[in-house]
């Protein structure tokens, strides 16, 4: 039986400072960073998948660069010891200016790290310091030199817009700087108020100025442009590479295939199932327990073809409805005839060459367009 | 089989939140009907809904054994009586099956004008009224001023009133004493034959309609023919029985029993309240004195949200209105909703109620319209049309006149707020009639009003202004003529013709106004811009717009976790589902209510 191919997320919630903005699952308690290690370890040990081909592995946060990497290295044998990865295409890593070093990003590099996706958020100081984060603009420009010189040649930019009063021609200068660095990927994030944040009290309290929904379109619409120009293509809602340079690993997300997830909070999704981890920390580094698997959901066929369609909508080719059709067995033409219809008539979808895909407009209504293919 | 000496029929009047419910339970209870741990609270509200609100919706009847402190046993048979304005009519049913009644009065809040209707009513059908104090236990309770008012108002002897608390159970024996020796015991004739008066009907899935009777003379036993009066059609007993308070099959039931006879009857049509039951053998010569039937006085259109539910919808209105003859429903179409039912109700609780029902008991998603009155309009051809919905208003070329049903309202106030009852009447195009002092701090005022203002928003403007103070009886008083207007809303151009209301000319400006300003906080932004716009005939007198919704994207990578973009999702078709598709625009369930709800925020 030929062995499938997997993703493996592993989940690093450890960061020096929470930035105002983020609900993402993540703590300061940098001294639980060792035991958290070890119930890692022993987690990816325990994993009853061990005979998939392992294509893509992505460590996220938190923020990863956070720990020691020598840390990175430990799980990344431990990983090796359990899986395959003989066939491994891409390894990311997420990381944060402000805590990288020489020597970090060389043993990034020496484990077999390929790819580096670098939160940068913004090159405008105030604005960095608004969002609650740790570094500044400057530092960003080091860490890239750095990033460089380490030998890694495939990196990412993470921006944000939408931001407290925000404009057209700070975003266009965040552009043109990043454009600058020549990275292979650039992903750009609109602002979400999220429960819970320092940003929601403040939002609350009438203390941040957001722009209206116009705005942000126009905003988004500027970025499309700018990237285009400079040979960046939008693959996705939030998503732009320079060809070929696709985040190997969230096109498995995107294109519902299996993954496995280790740490704090990761979710998996493999054998028709998903499911998270526990999301207590203590609850995690605690090794006397067995770890149980939150929010299981089977998927049946129904569930499977909609997480299809919602997340192959995020997509720039959108759906292949020929592979659909062998996939989950159903004709999508058929099934949603008029939402389809609707939605085309409205040029918010196109159907062409047997590819079902939003349109740029479409893109600004997305959740719109998705529901339409719920039951 | 029991001696008609020893047979006590009576009923409870009482005011909302006076504690009726609670008062009958501790009777039941010292009686021993019911096992302690078998009472749910208030046990004569069986349906959720009336527990929920604490009101009592559907007549309910009970038979009790009493062994009284002469030392002999009595039959004591409650009929419950529902305690809102709504459901005047189903009282007078309760008050003709009785010979006597307990007036609950709360200690601390004093006569209510429901309960002074209601006490009329039971004056009129010759009842014997026992006036009971409730709630004594409570600090704020004044026994005394309040027997003075029953005194003054109604001009009862309140010298034996008895004082009680049904919450602790004092004075549940002196009630139930002063039931046996006040109230007469049925006269009627066994050898008579027989008259049943139909109090109540409802319907078992096995037995067929139940038709819930109190025996006026002669005796109904399984196997007997019987002939209903109104109808003369005939039946065969299969059951008489007892409210135990569960059915509880007898022998037979006599003169001056109450309980109910099943007799395989396929339509509750057929047992009409009101009606007369004699023997098909040997039938009395006339019928007893019936009750007039009930008369809807509000109507509005009921629609499924999903045009595939109409057939269901169609079933649950047969359902319910198997045990509700007050309830009318025929088809209607409307050109924004589609398919859908006009339905006649009591009142505006009734309507909340068959409307709420609706939803939780057979699982429908339902859009209501405004509620509307009953209009007369003179044509000009000279005929006369009942118009309850203002769709169906004619052109005003072919209108002479239109009359709208007024009432005559009762509101009971404390004086403090004589002032601002009177202003919010005048507001409400009140005609002023009287004015009374009861005792030197409660005043009666009498007005007459247009039906429809009081179905807009009289009574939550009547509890909100005097802190719930006053208290609001009504009673229909004919038709009178009155300048009215079609006031229509137009969506994207189009006349919405669910959104139309009738109302009266000078009000129509501020009326469409705040319509149209309210619809556009309740609408939500569709792809398009919705200009919306308030209409009298061609002339657009208000207008606002809901902007285009530009963007709607979750902009957010959360990794792999595909469960919180679908929860996101999900969440944002579940409010689709609420909403109606109105040509292209999706408009949301409240807003065909909104009419009633422009106020709110004023």
């Amino acid at each position: 039986m030929m062995k499938a191919k997997l993703g493996i997320y592993i989940h690093i919630p450890f960061c020096w400072k929470k930035c105002d903005y983020c609900d993402f699952l993540s703590f300061s308690k940098m001294e639980l960073a060792d035991q958290y290690l070890i119930a890692l370890i022993n987690e990816i040990k325990a994993s009853k998948y061990k005979d998939y081909i392992i294509d893509t592995i992505y460590f996220g946060g938190g923020t990863p660069s956070a720990i020691p990497s020598e840390y990175v290295r430990k799980i990344f044998i431990a990983l090796r010891e359990s899986f395959d990865l003989s066939n491994l295409n891409e390894v990311s890593i997420e990381v944060n200016p402000g805590t990288l070093t020489k020597e970090k990003l060389e043993e990034y590099f020496d484990i077999g790290i390929n790819r580096v996706s670098i939160g940068v958020q913004s090159f405008d100081s105030n604005m960095l310091k608004r969002l609650g984060r740790i570094h500044t603009k400057e530092k960003v420009y080091d860490t890239i030199d750095l990033i460089r010189k380490a030998g890694f040649e495939n990196y990412s930019l993470d921006l944000m817009y939408g931001l407290p009063e925000d404009s057209l021609e700070r975003i266009v200068s965040d552009l043109s700087e990043a454009i600058a660095l020549k990275p292979k990927h650039i992903s750009i994030y609109g602002l979400i108020i999220e429960e819970g944040t320092k940003f929601e009290k403040d939002y609350a309290a009438g203390k941040l100025i957001l722009p209206t929904d116009e705005d942000l379109l126009l905003m988004r619409h500027h970025i499309n442009q700018n990237l285009l120009i400079a040979g960046y293509k939008r693959y996705e809602i939030s998503n732009y590479c320079q060809p070929g340079f696709e985040s190997r690993h969230n096109l498995i997300y995107w294109h519902n295939e299996d993954y496995l997830g280790f740490g704090l909070g990761s979710t998996s999704k493999i054998d028709n199932c998903r499911y998270r981890n526990t999301q207590v920390l203590e609850e995690y580094i605690d090794i006397e327990n067995d770890l149980a698997q939150y929010d299981l959901v089977e998927i049946d066929d129904n569930m499977a073809m909609e997480d299809g369609i919602i997340l192959g909508l995020r997509l720039s080719k959108g759906l292949d409805l020929i592979d659909f059709a062998t996939r989950y067995n159903i004709d999508i033409r058929e099934k949603y005839r008029e939402a389809i219809s609707e939605l085309e008539q409205l040029k918010l979808i196109s159907l062409e060459d047997d590819q079902l895909r939003l349109t740029e407009n479409g893109f600004d209504v997305a959740n719109y367009c998705m529901v339409k293919f719920l039951s | 089989m029991s001696d008609l000496n020893n047979i006590r029929n009576f009923c409870i009047i009482a005011h909302i939140d006076h504690g009726k419910s609670t008062l009958a339970d501790r009777l039941i209870e010292y009686t021993g009907v019911v096992e302690k741990r078998d009472m749910s609270s208030q046990l004569l509200d069986r349906m959720d809904l009336e527990q929920e609100r604490g009101i009592t919706i559907k007549l309910q009847a009970i038979k009790m054994k009493y062994t009284a402190l002469d030392g002999k046993d009595y039959f004591l048979n409650l009929i419950d009586t529902p305690g809102h304005v709504d459901f005047t009519y189903e009282v007078s049913r309760s008050l003709a099956a009785c010979e006597g009644a307990l007036l609950v009065v709360d200690a601390s809040q004093g006569i209510e004008a429901q309960t002074m209707a209601n006490v009329y009513l039971a004056v009129e059908n010759n009842l014997e009224i026992i006036p009971v104090i409730n709630k004594i236990d409570l600090p704020s309770a004044e026994p005394l001023r309040v027997k003075y008012e029953i005194e003054e108002v109604i001009g009862l002897d309140v010298s034996e009133a008895i004082l009680t608390s049904a919450k602790t159970g004092e004075g549940t024996r002196e009630i139930l004493e002063a039931i046996i020796k006040k109230i007469p015991a049925p006269v009627g004739e066994i050898d008579a034959p027989l008259k049943a008066l139909i109090f109540d009907s409802n319907f078992d899935v096995y037995k067929g309609a139940l038709s819930y009777v109190r025996i006026m003379d002669g005796e109904v036993k399984k196997g007997m023919k019987i002939k209903m009066f109104s109808t003369g059609k005939e039946f065969e007993v299969t059951e008489v029985g007892v409210f135990e308070p569960m059915h509880k099959i007898v022998e037979k039931l006599s003169a001056g029993d109450v309980g109910y006879i099943a007799a395989s009857i396929k339509k509750v049509a057929d047992t009409r309240v009101g009606d007369t039951i004699t023997s098909a053998d040997k039938p009395a010569a006339t019928p007893l004195a019936g009750y007039k039937k009930a008369v809807p006085m509000v109507y509005c259109g009921l629609y499924p949200i999903d045009n595939d539910q109409y057939n269901d919808l169609k079933d649950a209105l047969e359902k319910l209105q198997l045990n509700d003859a007050s309830l009318l429903f025929e088809p209607e179409t409307s050109t924004a909703l589609g398919f859908g039912f006009r339905c006649g109700f009591l009142g505006l609780l009734h309507m909340e109620i068959i409307q709420e029902r609706l939803e939780r008991e057979y699982n429908l998603s339902l859009i209501t319209t405004a509620p509307s009155v009953v209009f007369k309009v003179h044509k000009t051809d000279g005929s006369i049309v009942d118009i309850d919905s203002p769709a169906l208003l004619p052109d005003t070329k072919f209108v002479e006149y239109i009359e709208e049903p007024i009432v005559k309202s009762t509101i009971m106030v404390p004086n403090d707020y004589v002032g601002t009852v009177m202003e919010l009447c005048q507001d409400k195009r009140g005609i002023f009639v009287n004015m009374e002092y009861i005792t030197p701090i409660r005043v009666i005022l009498t007005y007459k009003l247009p039906l429809s203002e009081i179905i807009y928003d009289f009574f939550d403007q009547l509890k909100s202004r005097t802190k719930g103070y006053a208290s609001l009886d009504y009673e229909l008083a004919g038709h009178e003529p009155s300048k009215l207007v079609k006031l229509d809303i137009l969506l994207a151009g189009e006349v919405i013709d669910a959104l139309s209301s009738i109302v009266h000319k000078d009000k129509s400006y501020y009326r469409g106004r705040a319509l149209v300003s309210k619809l556009r906080k309740l609408i939500p932004k569709q792809l398009f811009e919705v200009p919306i716009q308030a209409a009298v005939g061609s002339k657009v007198i208000a207008r606002e717009t809901v902007k285009a919704m530009r963007k709607d994207v979750l902009e957010k990578c959360y990794g792999g976790d595909i469960s919180r973009k679908r929860k996101l999702l999900e969440k944002q078709k579940e409010g689709k589902k609420r909403m109606k598709q109105v040509g292209r625009i999706e408009v949301p369930q409240e807003a065909f209510m909104a009419v009633l709800r422009i106020d709110d925020e004023s």
